[in-house]
């Protein structure tokens, strides 16, 4: 049988190279729709798809909204960018953990911190507005679990962006932590914690456990898994951070063709492959080469939402209307999110302090 | 009578007076409750008093106003009334979300309101008392300088009489219908607890800037803490004279203690 064009590198992408080729037709017309409940978690890459979403009517899920006054309030980290204040997401054992706390079946060992008179939870270490007792800390903690039970569930649509395999966890219940202790906040005590790299297997049962966890309360839901095309900040390998980044990046690469092949109404969308692939522009890294420059973020979500949308949108129709877009307070917001993305939105920059 | 620059500000009472109040909008319960004691001559004035020199001058506010306070506050002790209407300001009226803070004991709304930490609600009314910082160290020619917290609450059994009444609050409700949300003004038990937050956050700056902290008197406040209502102003949110009067009290007590 007759190979299509983009079963050859010199047809499709030496030449000719078409960003929306890399979705199947079949993906183009399954995703999203107009009257979709979206979600999304995972590494900072996950939190730029939001203000594109919102911008084309699409319904991005909430839950955990602050009243007005609260809004403008400084924040770190990004934690109130997702559908819950749940922050930055890194590793499918991290999403696993979080969604059996909301449903109650797992209470972590080591569930706060006291530091300074504050009560810290340590999976979001870097809470602007931490609580002041543990009181106020079991009344916020119970709210925010709500609050990711009532987006989980509510979804239709689930966007996860696999972000790293390198993590620590505790010794004690193997809870794993956004960041390692004492970095955020916190300190790394040797005899609680231990560095971890999750292997292929590993991630794919756990990003399958969730999937299936979820879907046994939330039939409905499909998922979008992406893999974040931002390399490591820092590895606690003995490897090269290069290095370290591509076996990480290409497990989580494998794990997400697994999971999406075995699955039901489970996509792959290739924006690491559309960020960093040989035909990539160099414009698409910004001068670091870690962080996803303004016009590659964009390029990405054109390419999300000209692919799913039941309108097609045009994405070229789009990318004219950049310039257009950035003057708007949406485009304000997504230029914002953008050029933050790779700066101190992501717990995991907190790893080199000399960023 | 002392005035400022343009006359706007004047400084009431007796100029050798220890006692220097000075400060916001809740100055005029005190006040009022100065010019009946005068009136009844149960005492020789041992407060002065940094005002509006006429009705339209408005709440205490700007550089000359407080040019007039560091002239009349040298080798004096100084009450500053901050603000104290915060709470009443932006939280009269719940907001979707409705939210609660820890400590909020009564709420009986229709759904379960969020929780907002305690440090955020403090990061919030921050702003409010940056001024103090400027403030306070002008006033270094004083003898000594406190900080006096507002009235507690009064409840909504109340408030919801006169809330329309008043142009700042009836222009909200507009607002506030006009963007299709619910009017409902919030629990007697939240707007208490974010007061509390105010005299916390008072009784912190006055720490770090060197000044003490008087809260409002305990004997002014039922048993949950609202304003008692022999001490409500016919508003949303002052106390009259007679609270001024238990101020006055607290004050001359403090006075006799400084000369003893």
């Amino acid at each position: 049988m007759a190979q299509p064009d983009n079963a050859f590198w010199s047809r499709s992408v030496s030449r000719n190279f078409d960003t929306d080729s890399l979705w199947s037709e079949a993906s183009q017309n399954s995703i999203f729709q107009k009257d979709d409940l979206i979600v999304s978690a995972g590494s900072c890459f996950a939190s730029n798809l939001i203000p594109w979403i919102e911008k084309e009517g699409l319904e991005y899920v909430r839950t955990e909204e602050l009243p007005y006054q609260f809004n403008n309030l400084p924040e770190n980290l990004g934690y109130r960018n997702f559908s819950a204040a749940y922050g930055n997401i890194y590793t499918a054992r991290h999403l696993l953990q979080l969604y059996e706390q909301a449903l109650g079946m797992r209470v972590p060992v080591e569930d706060r911190w006291h530091i300074d008179g504050m009560v810290i939870d340590p999976f979001r270490p870097g809470l602007a507005y931490p609580a002041e007792s543990d009181a106020e800390f079991d009344l916020l903690k119970a709210s925010h679990l709500k609050a990711v039970l009532a987006a989980f569930h509510k979804a239709n649509v689930f966007v996860f962006t696999l972000g790293l395999t390198e993590a620590w966890q505790s010794k004690v219940d193997g809870s794993v932590f956004p960041a390692c202790p004492g970095t955020i906040s916190g300190e790394f005590d040797e005899t609680k914690h231990e560095f971890k790299n999750f292997s292929v297997d590993e991630i794919t049962q756990d990003l399958t456990k969730f999937i299936e966890l979820l879907r046994e309360s939330n039939s409905k839901v499909r998922f979008i898994i992406t893999v974040s095309p931002i390399p490591l900040v820092a590895t606690a390998t003995k490897s090269h951070v290069l290095l370290a980044s591509t076996y990480s990046k290409s497990v989580l690469r494998v794990v997400a063709e697994q999971v999406s092949r075995q699955l039901e109404d489970v996509s792959y969308f290739p924006a690491f492959e559309i960020i960093t692939g040989p035909q990539a522009p160099f414009e698409y890294f910004e001068s670091d080469r870690r962080n996803v420059s303004e016009i590659g973020v964009a390029e990405v979500m054109s390419s999300l939402l000209k692919g799913l949308t039941t309108s097609r949108i045009n994405a070229l129709d789009l990318r004219a209307d950049t310039e257009q877009v950035k003057k708007s307070k949406a485009g304000r917001l997504i230029s914002e999110i953008s050029r933050r993305i790779a700066r101190a939105e992501c717990d995991e920059v907190m790893m080199d302090p000399k960023l | 009578m002392l005035k400022s620059k343009s006359g706007k500000w004047a400084l009431y009472g007796d100029t050798s007076a220890q006692i220097v109040v000075c400060g916001h909008s809740h100055v005029d319960a005190i006040l009022k409750a100065a010019i009946i004691r005068e009136s009844q001559a149960e005492s020789e004035s041992a407060i002065s008093y940094c005002f509006g020199a006429y009705a339209e001058t408005g709440p205490p506010h700007g550089d000359e106003y407080w040019d007039l306070v560091v002239n009349a506050s040298r080798g004096k002790h100084v009450v500053i009334v901050w603000n104290g209407n915060q709470h009443n300001v932006d939280f009269m009226f719940q907001t979707k979300p409705k939210f609660t803070v820890l400590g909020v004991t009564n709420d009986t709304y229709d759904h379960e309101p969020i929780p907002i930490a305690r440090s955020m609600v403090r990061q919030y009314f921050k702003p409010s008392f940056e001024e103090l910082t400027g403030i306070i160290p002008s006033l270094s020619d004083a003898a000594s300088i406190a900080l006096l917290n507002g009235p507690a609450p009064k409840p909504l059994s109340y408030i919801k009489n006169y809330i329309l009444q008043e142009q700042y609050f009836s222009d909200l409700t507009k607002l506030i219908r006009e963007g299709g949300e619910d009017l409902v003004i919030t629990s007697d038990s939240l707007r208490l607890e974010l007061w509390n937050v105010l005299a916390e956050l008072l009784a912190s700056y006055a720490k770090t800037l060197g000044a003490s902290f008087i809260n409002a008197p305990e004997v002014s406040r039922d048993a949950l803490g609202l304003l008692l209502p022999e001490y409500w102003y016919p508003d949303v949110t002052h106390a009259n004279s007679k609270y001024g009067m238990l101020i006055i009290e607290e004050l001359v007590k403090l006075n006799e203690k400084v000369r003893n």
